[in-house]
């Protein structure tokens, strides 16, 4: 039985990933190693294209590596079949992304609840989960508004409410701040070190400096390797 | 049990969010499902009428009776008789009630003459159609009375001048007294009503012209008998209709064959008569009804081919739009089969939308049909739960393709797609 609070949440090592792209291969990861505690707050720096998406996927039971171990949680991934990795998204694990990704069509309370869609065990109130999660990040006022009516810094912080409403041990951040000002970024860095501290390991990728600043770690990627 | 709630929870929302999403694309989602809403549309209206017109015709076969058989009179395919045979008889007679007497398992027989003939009561011009029966026949022949009594076996044995007139007759006449108890004077003799019948519906349905006489515009008498017994010689064989009642139903068949047989040999082998067995009629409605079904069943599965293919069309291309949204699902813990189930459960959502508005266009186009042309309609719940289990099975396997490609989408891919 591993121990969780000694062992690292997240485990990985040598780490390859290759894409196709025309006549030639592009190698994003290769023999990439990541450690990740809980309750860590880590950000992943690096140019584009170097790989810090690719990895998030990896890291996100998203996409596997063409080689490498990597554990989550004390579990073996390679091991899992593609349910057994939906579930634990499902339920271990959230997104953020860039470009906020919620569904258009329905409303912010429709977006903050659809992952209670595919939870395994969801809670029997969990429109009340859900609006309480709005609250945290100051929305429940627009709960029955669409994506589309509202501004940049406010998909995004719906984004991460939806992200946290499952109670995830870990948030997995594409560039998070990348399409928002700096008051928005600023408001996004504190919702995230308040999830920290109530103990939400954290991995964001960012070319921000200023969520780097917050990061208890920042690791750099460069040609498909990470270097702290 | 809570599991349960939480299941039916779950899809709740799964239809609502197949709900907006097609209420994303209102008029694609309308025109996408126009095909399923004809389709179905025509299968519940040809069905309707299609019922309506087999009761119908169930009913009018049923009225004669299963355990019956009709000969008639009627022009001979071949007149030239065997000269074996002797004379060939013009109609009905005496010998061929004796022949067919000897038939086993004949219960009783009824028989009428027809003759036409002037109503003074109803105007100079007006010629109507005259039956002498005996007291047998209105059972036989299935009617049923309004008012007053039939010719009993007293009137035919004592030469009662007594008649029963058919319900739209007994409107027509205009007598002293009307109705019951009134004269009327037919061929020139004054008869009494005793009875009239109730409405039938007469025989101008094309369907059924062997079986049925314009009874409501009839009148009947007595057909005479003398000393026990039958009032025609055997050299004056006029009658028009033999009503057989069998004691069974299970012996129609093998009798039908001996009442022709017998018919037959006393016609020299000339067929100068017609032979209507009700259960023959109705087996034969029957399978001109299930011919009828397969066909419109063909129809319809086409027409609800072709629906399906503009259903698959646009959720193929609803899949490539929201290729993205596949992605997102994907990413916070769906799995495979919450992708597929999406995708399905928006094109069955979509069929059975289609489904539900055919069929009520089609209850409506029957209605109005019936309405206007005066068809026998009958909608019931069979052709409407037939339509919709047909709509929804449309969905299912428009939608299963599309499903399935989304379902199997790499995540990454679908979340990288612009």
């Amino acid at each position: 039985m591993i121990d969780t609070r000694f062992s690292p949440l997240i485990l990985a090592k040598g780490l390859c990933k290759r894409y196709p792209s025309g006549d030639a291969w592009v190698r994003p990861l290769q023999d990439a190693d990541i450690k990740v505690y809980p309750d860590q707050f880590v950000a992943i720096m690096g140019p584009s294209g170097s790989g810090k998406s690719t990895l998030l996927h990896i890291l996100g039971f998203l996409d596997r590596p063409d080689k490498g171990a990597y554990c989550f949680n004390g579990q073996d991934i390679s091991l899992l079949e593609d349910d057994a990795l939906s579930l634990l998204r499902a339920s271990r694990v959230g997104f953020v992304f860039q470009t906020f990704n919620l569904i258009s069509q329905c409303t912010l309370l429709e977006n903050i609840m659809m992952p209670f869609l595919y939870h395994p065990e969801p809670p029997e109130n969990a429109r009340e989960v859900a609006l309480i999660a709005l609250q945290k990040v100051g929305l429940a006022e627009r709960r029955m508004h669409r994506p589309d009516q509202l501004s940049g810094g406010e998909m995004q912080r719906a984004a991460i409410a939806r992200a946290l409403v499952v109670n995830p041990i870990v948030i997995l951040a594409d560039e998070p701040t990348g399409n928002l000002d700096a008051e928005n970024t600023r408001g996004i860095l504190k919702i995230f070190k308040e999830m920290n501290e109530n103990g939400t390991s954290l991995v964001v990728v960012t070319h921000d400096i200023e969520v780097a600043r917050a990061a208890h770690r920042v690791l750099f990627i460069n040609d498909g390797r990470l270097n702290e | 049990m809570n599991r349960l709630s939480v299941s039916a929870g779950k899809g709740r929302d799964v239809l609502l969010q197949a709900w907006r999403a097609l209420a994303m694309h209102r008029l694609r989602s309308l025109l996408s499902t126009l095909g399923i809403v004809f389709a179905v549309a025509a299968v519940v209206t040809m069905l309707s009428i299609a019922e309506g017109a087999k009761r119908e015709a169930m009913e009018q076969v049923g009225r004669l009776g299963l355990d019956s058989i009709i000969v008639r009179n009627a022009m001979a395919e071949n007149d030239v008789p065997d000269l074996r045979f002797g004379f060939m008889p013009e109609g009905l007679g005496n010998n061929d009630i004796r022949a067919i007497k000897q038939i086993p398992g004949v219960e009783r027989i009824a028989f009428a003459r027809e003759f036409t003939a002037v109503l003074p009561e109803l105007g100079e011009s007006d010629v109507i159609h005259v039956l002498e029966v005996n007291h047998d026949y209105f059972a036989a022949r299935g009617l049923r009375l309004a008012e007053g009594r039939f010719i009993s076996g007293i009137d035919v044995r004592n030469r009662h001048q007594v008649c029963v007139l058919g319900a739209e007759l007994a409107d027509r006449v205009e007598s002293p007294g009307g109705g019951l108890g009134s004269i009327v004077h037919i061929d020139g003799g004054p008869y009494r009503v005793v009875g009239v019948l109730l409405y039938r519906g007469h025989a101008d349905n094309e369907a059924m012209p062997l079986v049925l006489r314009d009874f409501d515009n009839a009148a009947f008498i007595p057909l005479h008998e003398t000393e026990g017994a039958f009032a025609l010689s055997d050299e004056d064989p006029s009658l028009s209709e033999i009503v057989i009642k069998m004691s069974d139903s299970l012996s129609i068949g093998p009798a039908s064959a001996a009442v022709r047989r017998v018919l037959s040999w006393n016609r020299g082998g000339v067929e100068n008569f017609e032979l209507v067995v009700p259960k023959e009629l109705l087996a034969q409605a029957r399978h001109t009804q299930r011919l009828f079904n397969i066909v419109l069943g063909s129809i319809a599965g086409i027409s609800l081919l072709v629906g399906g293919i503009g259903v698959m069309n646009i959720m193929l291309a609803n899949v490539s739009e929201r290729t993205r949204e596949i992605g997102i699902r994907r990413a916070i813990g769906a799995k495979r089969q919450h992708i597929a189930v999406q995708f399905l459960g928006e094109a069955i959502l979509l069929t059975a939308m289609g489904g539900a508005a055919g069929v009520a266009l089609g209850s409506g186009a029957a209605l109005v049909l019936g309405f206007f042309i005066a068809w026998p309609i009958s909608i019931s719940a069979w052709p409407v739960l037939l339509a919709i289990f047909m709509s929804i099975g449309a969905g299912l396997g428009a939608g299963m393709y599309p499903a399935l490609k989304a379902a199997n989408m790499n995540p990454v891919d679908a979340l990288r797609h612009n």
